[in-house]
């Protein structure tokens, strides 16, 4: 446990959300602007009042140079004369500028704090933005010929291979999430899709197809954080924050050069879920969580991080994606707003754009998709590949 | 008439192959170009594999069968020759390269052959002539190559890739003895290729099968003939190298020698000719079929001939060769084609749009020289209190709480598939690329790049390491390791060839 207990201290009392897509019409200032205006205009908040900002943009060589260092949200904002700085943690880069935020407010440095994600891939075909990061960029030998869908392939191969698990139990999580992106008018994809339509969409890295993996997608979010007891001269209906834990538990080639990593599980999640459930003192998580969005840049992330979180034993991720459970009606609904696979992946915004999503079920504002009553709600982050990941918990009212 | 010593204190100890495993039918290029032609199929190489990759396994496997004889230090190679018309470097010894992979002492003598279909046999004979000096103890003769010719050509069909291995040592050691060796130099121009050139050229095919190739031939026979005192009819096999089919018979007939009963060539007919490398390839597989006190007469050909005179010392209980053989499937011409750089496709970039060979990524050699024992010499860490394996340049063991001493281990080059994956995104000439996570049999992990997949592999399958070409950067290729099925017999080489392989109809569906 911390030195200094996180629960309810930290409130988020402003959020913004671009849509999340293909901007052919937008750039990476755009995109910072669009976010971070907004969430400050939510909360009631100028840009004077703010004392310190953090961005967070995961690949900025991938993408347009841009989102290399704090000034690339100080510029598109005006927001100068404060500290401003860029964090990056693979996919948990967003969770990091919320770490940094909270931080800051606890420690009594900042009074307003601003973090923003945004990631702006789609200057470049998605060949040139990603794919091309690990194939030209990266390390002259150690998994050169992966991307990131066959790092996260070696996980599906354990897993097919240990519980049985087949393309159908992947389809079914992605059918599920393609549903719920129907209701999410920031989602990337609003379109219903099928098993069979998954089972015959184009192979990435087997088993994993084209229905398996995230799109390449352009997109901001933010968030304003103040200290609880200030919550209530801001405007916007506070959230707070229940836990928020940042685990990395391996690295980037340690499990593929190792032979003690079974490959079916993420250990930093289950540290990180650890951490924040014992700060939110949530014991039962499938029974107290309201409602999850997880990491699903891939869909076996997805099922093993149900195992990883605790919502089911290890091996029976298949069993509560079939059963309904995790669908909006169901009894944990896991990725409302249509997860990484069909609201998209725009890396460095990712972990805010969750938070937006419990926020606006916390606060009742989620329109169609809103789950009923939501009290408490979990943000979890994978990132590279699976050697870090971030747990958000956040909460309707203190207690 | 020749200089030569007779009968120097020299034989071959030990020999290795390195077949590539994919076989080109002659019948799809002869249908690709709507022309008759022959029978068979040739080796050729994968997008992956030149001649430096195919020396280095062979020469793997003349090492390990000279560690399996009793009373022989296999560490005690010190010299090698490696004989190449397609080396990879035009500056750089490919010579020195195998040397350092293959673990030979620093002050070993180092020499690279090229420029003639004779480089092979020349690092025969030189070899011979530095053990027979005391010069070395053991001299490793290393010929490979990967020649083609233009699409379409006429003799297309004819050009196969291969790499062979020959532990020369002292006689006492040796599965064949060195009774004598000569050659023949022509200056006749047969076959050439200048140093811009891709192609070989060849001048008046009949002209040069007189002038080149029968009369330097006739002669080298004639003086190894004399030199040992031996009948066409005292020897056992008689291992030419031909040019075509009819060329070394004709020679060999008229000499007096029986076709049926002497003629050996277990190679041209099923690999195709393959350079600098073939007369020392038809040699090693006519090792393993002579028998204990056969003689063998081995012809070789390029800028005239040689002649190089064998009696075996012992039974060789070996069977390589005609393992390796086997260890072939089909590809079409399309793959081919592609894998060498001979057809104008998006086959260099996956079909993603990212070139792959001209841009392939970040090359370092400051990093390939600090991390040189793990990464080709497969020294892995291991770490003195908890035992783990790590097969990363880490400064400590990441899973002890304090740090620890880590030392080397070494990692077996076999090892079982733990996890696999296909890139089908992954630029590379022939998608989808095989990825998989394999656990040593010595412990330790790696995840590599799958080599020569016919069938896909599955977890479970057994798979041995293999250093191939991982891609172009920095101007040069970048070696590495990936893995391949340990048998390799998915699919026997039937020879008829027409047969679709099994990846490319993963592809189609």
């Amino acid at each position: 446990m911390p030195a200094k207990r996180l629960k309810d201290q930290i409130c988020i009392v402003g959020i913004g959300c671009t849509a999340f897509g293909e901007h052919f019409d937008k750039s990476y200032e755009d995109l910072v602007a669009e976010a971070a205006l907004a969430a400050m205009k939510d909360a009631g908040v100028a840009k004077k009042q703010i004392d310190a900002a953090w961005l967070g943009t995961a690949f900025p060589d991938a993408g347009v140079y841009k989102g290399r260092a704090g000034m690339d949200l100080a510029e598109p904002i005006g927001l100068f004369d404060v500290p401003v700085t860029r964090v990056s943690n693979y996919c948990a880069t967003a969770a990091e500028t919320v770490r940094g935020a909270v931080n800051s407010l606890l420690a009594g440095e900042s009074n307003v704090a601003l973090a923003v994600g945004v990631e702006k891939l789609r200057d470049r075909s998605p060949q040139e933005s990603i794919v091309k990061m690990m194939v030209e960029m990266g390390h002259p030998f150690y998994q050169k010929g992966f991307t990131a869908a066959g790092t996260f392939a070696m996980y599906a191969s354990r897993h097919f291979e240990t519980y049985g698990v087949t393309r159908e139990d992947l389809a079914n999580i992605s059918v599920k999430n393609h549903a719920h992106a129907c209701l999410n008018p920031r989602a990337h994809y609003r379109r219903e899709i099928t098993v069979e339509l998954a089972l015959r969409s184009p192979m990435v890295a087997d088993p994993l197809t084209v229905m398996d993996s995230c799109p390449t997608t352009d997109g901001a979010a933010a968030l304003v954080l103040v200290r609880a007891e200030d919550a209530s001269k801001y405007a916007g209906s506070a959230v707070f924050i229940k836990g928020l834990s940042v685990s990395v538990s391996t690295g980037w080639d340690l499990p593929f050069f190792d032979a003690s990593y079974d490959l079916l599980s993420f250990q930093a999640a289950k540290v990180a879920a650890a951490k924040a459930y014992a700060e939110a003192d949530i014991t039962n998580p499938a029974e107290q969580l309201d409602l999850a969005e997880v990491h699903d840049c891939f869909s076996i992330v997805e099922l093993l991080t149900y195992e990883d979180l605790g919502f089911c034993e290890p091996g029976a991720g298949r069993e509560l994606v079939a059963s309904g459970a995790t669908r909006r009606d169901g009894r944990i609904p896991v990725n409302v707003s249509g997860g990484l696979l069909s609201c998209g992946h725009p890396v460095g915004a990712t972990g805010i754009r969750m938070a937006f999503e419990i926020c606006e079920h916390l606060r009742g504002q989620a329109g169609d998709r809103q789950i009923p009553d939501a009290r408490l709600g979990l943000a979890h982050n994978i990132g590279g590949p699976g050697a870090i990941a971030a747990v958000t918990i956040l909460g309707k009212e203190a207690g | 008439m020749s200089s030569d010593r007779e009968s120097p204190a020299c034989g071959i100890v030990a020999w290795g192959f390195a077949i590539p495993r994919r076989r080109l039918p002659n019948a799809t290029v002869q249908e690709a170009w709507g022309r008759p032609g022959f029978p068979g199929a040739r080796a050729v190489a994968g997008p992956d594999e030149d001649a430096l990759t195919l020396g280095l396994q062979a020469a793997w496997q003349a090492q390990e069968r000279l560690s399996e004889i009793e009373g022989l230090d296999p560490d005690t190679v010190d010299g090698l020759i490696f004989a190449s018309t397609t080396s990879v470097f035009t500056e750089k010894s490919s010579a020195t390269m195998l040397a350092g992979a293959l673990g030979l002492p620093d002050e070993a003598r180092c020499l690279d052959l090229g420029a003639s279909l004779r480089a092979g046999s020349t690092a025969l004979e030189t070899a011979v002539d530095l053990v027979a000096a005391g010069s070395c103890r053991h001299v490793l003769v290393i010929a490979a190559d990967t020649r083609n010719t233009a699409p379409g050509s006429g003799d297309e069909f004819l050009f196969g890739h291969a790499g062979v291995a020959l532990v020369v040592g002292r006689a006492e050691d040796a599965a064949a003895q060195i009774v004598a060796h000569t050659r023949h130099t022509s200056t006749q121009y047969d076959t050439w290729r200048t140093a811009e050139a891709r192609f070989p050229s060849a001048g008046d095919v009949r002209f040069a099968r007189q002038g080149a190739y029968a009369a330097p031939v006739k002669a080298a026979l004639a003086t190894i003939l004399e030199q040992t005192g031996w009948s066409a009819g005292d020897i056992d096999l008689v291992v030419p190298y031909s040019p075509d089919v009819k060329s070394a018979s004709r020679i060999l007939a008229k000499s007096g020698f029986d076709l049926k009963r002497q003629y050996c060539d277990l190679v041209s007919s099923r690999l195709g000719l393959t350079g600098a490398a073939h007369t020392l390839l038809m040699l090693g597989a006519a090792l393993e079929r002579a028998r204990k006190g056969q003689r063998l007469l081995v012809l070789g050909y390029g800028d005239g001939a040689t002649a190089c005179a064998l009696q075996m010392t012992d039974d060789v209980n070996s069977a390589r060769y005609k393992t390796a053989l086997k260890q072939g499937y089909d590809i079409s011409y399309t793959r081919f084609l592609a894998a060498h750089d001979l057809l104008a496709s998006d086959a260099d970039s996956g079909g993603t749009g990212v070139e792959s060979r001209s841009r392939g990524g970040f090359s370092s050699e400051i990093m390939e020289t600090r991390n040189g024992p793990l990464w080709f010499s497969l020294a892995a860490k291991r770490c003195s209190a908890c035992g783990a394996v790590v097969a990363l340049p880490l400064p400590a063991c990441p899973h002890c709480p304090e740090p620890t001493q880590l030392e080397y281990h070494t990692l077996a080059k076999t090892g079982t598939v733990f996890a696999v994956t296909h890139e089908h995104y992954y630029p590379t000439p022939e998608p989808p690329l095989g990825m998989a996570t394999v656990n040593l049999d010595s412990g330790g992990r790696l995840t590599v790049q799958v080599a020569d997949e016919n069938t896909p592999l599955q977890v479970g399958d057994p798979v041995e390491l293999v250093l191939r070409r991982l891609h172009d950067a920095g101007g040069r290729p970048n070696y590495f390791w990936k893995c391949r099925a340990l048998t390799g017999g998915q699919q026997q080489h039937d020879g008829q060839g027409g047969r679709k392989n099994d990846q490319e109809k993963r592809n189609a569906g």
